[in-house]
């Protein structure tokens, strides 16, 4: 079968990886790894806790879903009319698991055997939806029971309630589980609605890597995806001003040491001009805040951070971009403080030079 | 199949010069537009 496909591969390591458009629209990766004892394999749609506005080609009006609906709708997928993708993945002793970003939801399995029958399995479930008013009900008290869980979780706690501090509208404030108010605003009609708008294959991604033939990946592939439209789909987000909302935030929980985060919000960017910004803003992070940075030691020395202190990858997506910082202290109003006090010299006079990290290429 | 396309993050770590770092922190970083969150004991 002739395929339009190209091979993607990596100068410095030889690394090669099959890049295939099938022809129902699926993007399919394939790195071939052989020698290796086991095979991995995502399936994933470009769809989060942030896409909850949105419209396909030839509506008028745009369609608003609660919050949470994509991580319920995660959760709901698992199960069909006769059992549960677990179930049958025990067959094939594959291990499986899924998750919700803020951007994506993602199924995957791992396997040292079998692989092709776990593959069947992944595409096939993940392309079955089976939604119930009964089924989808059940699952209001587990998911309400997980965000209560992680509101009661520091390191969460402390993340969310900076960006509900920085972000005045945009959906990336609120836990990707959503709210227990807005769960209980999911039915199984808006289940399919979101099911069919963004588990499209044309807005989906197929990764395979480990020790397995692109032919057999594809020749499955070949057999259960099934053709689809692309249906044009457009998403829109709040308005959102450069402003944070408030500069602190506190709550407290049973924390042996108080935890911080400390973000700086960062105009968004999209394409390669994001892919750009987050290298550049990766290095001037590890140069000004990492563990070889004259602050990072002279706070260490100090007793103000220990080792926990680090500067985070950028947090990036659609209409959100955040730099940021975190660890223990016993003082976090002065760690801030004197962070803001090396930016603004950095800013001013500039930095060392020699700081910058240098790759040989 | 449509051809080979090279694909390298250390290349593009690696164009990341002084200049790109000091002009983001100086263009890009507001150091107003800042929270802290902590969570207490």
């Amino acid at each position: 079968m002739s395929r339009n496909s190209e091979i993607i591969k990596c100068t410095q390591t030889g690394s090669e990886c099959l890049h295939v458009k099938h022809e129902t629209g699926l993007d399919i990766y394939i790195m071939e790894m052989p020698g290796y004892h086991s095979c991995f394999a995502l399936f994933g749609t470009k769809y989060g806790s942030i896409n909850t506005r949105f419209r396909l080609k030839g509506e008028e009006s745009y369609t608003e879903v609660p919050e949470g609906i994509a991580h319920y709708l995660e959760h709901k997928l698992f199960e069909n009319e006769d059992c549960d993708a677990f179930a049958r993945y025990a067959r094939t002793g594959a291990s499986a698991n899924a998750y919700t970003s803020f951007d994506r939801t993602a199924y995957l399995f791992g396997c040292s055997e079998n692989f092709g029958a776990s593959l069947e399995i992944l595409l096939d479930f993940v392309q079955k939806p089976y939604f119930t008013k009964e089924t989808v009900e059940k699952e209001q008290g587990i998911i309400a029971q997980e965000i209560r869980m992680n509101n009661d979780e520091a390191g969460w706690r402390v993340f969310f309630n900076m960006l509900k501090n920085m972000y005045h509208n945009h959906p990336v404030r609120i836990d990707i589980a959503g709210t227990e108010e807005s769960i209980r605003k999911i039915d199984a009609e808006l289940l399919y609605k979101c099911y069919n708008t963004f588990y499209n294959l044309h807005n989906m991604v197929l990764s395979v890597a480990g020790n397995v033939k692109a032919d057999e990946v594809l020749a499955i592939c070949d057999k259960l995806l099934r053709p689809c439209e692309d249906q044009g789909l457009e998403e829109v987000y709040a308005d959102e001003p450069d402003t944070i909302v408030s500069k602190y935030v506190e709550a407290t929980l049973p924390v042996g040491t108080p935890i911080f985060n400390l973000g700086f919000k960062v105009r968004p960017r999209s394409g390669g001009e994001l892919v750009r910004a987050e290298l550049i803003a990766s290095v001037l992070l590890e140069v000004l805040l990492g563990p070889s940075s004259k602050l990072y030691n002279d706070m260490l020395n100090e007793g103000l951070i220990n080792s926990e202190f680090e500067a985070d990858s950028p947090f990036t997506g659609d209409g959100y971009f955040v730099l940021s910082c975190g660890g223990e202290t016993e003082e976090p109003e002065k760690v801030r403080d004197r962070i803001l006090e090396a930016l603004e010299t950095a800013k001013r006079d500039g930095f060392d030079r020699e700081s910058m990290p240098s790759c040989p290429v | 199949m449509s051809g080979v396309k090279p694909f390298s993050s250390i290349n593009a770590l690696a164009s990341v010069t002084y200049e790109d770092a000091l002009q983001f922190l100086r263009e890009d970083i507001d150091l107003e537009q800042h929270v802290l969150s902590v969570v207490h004991g």
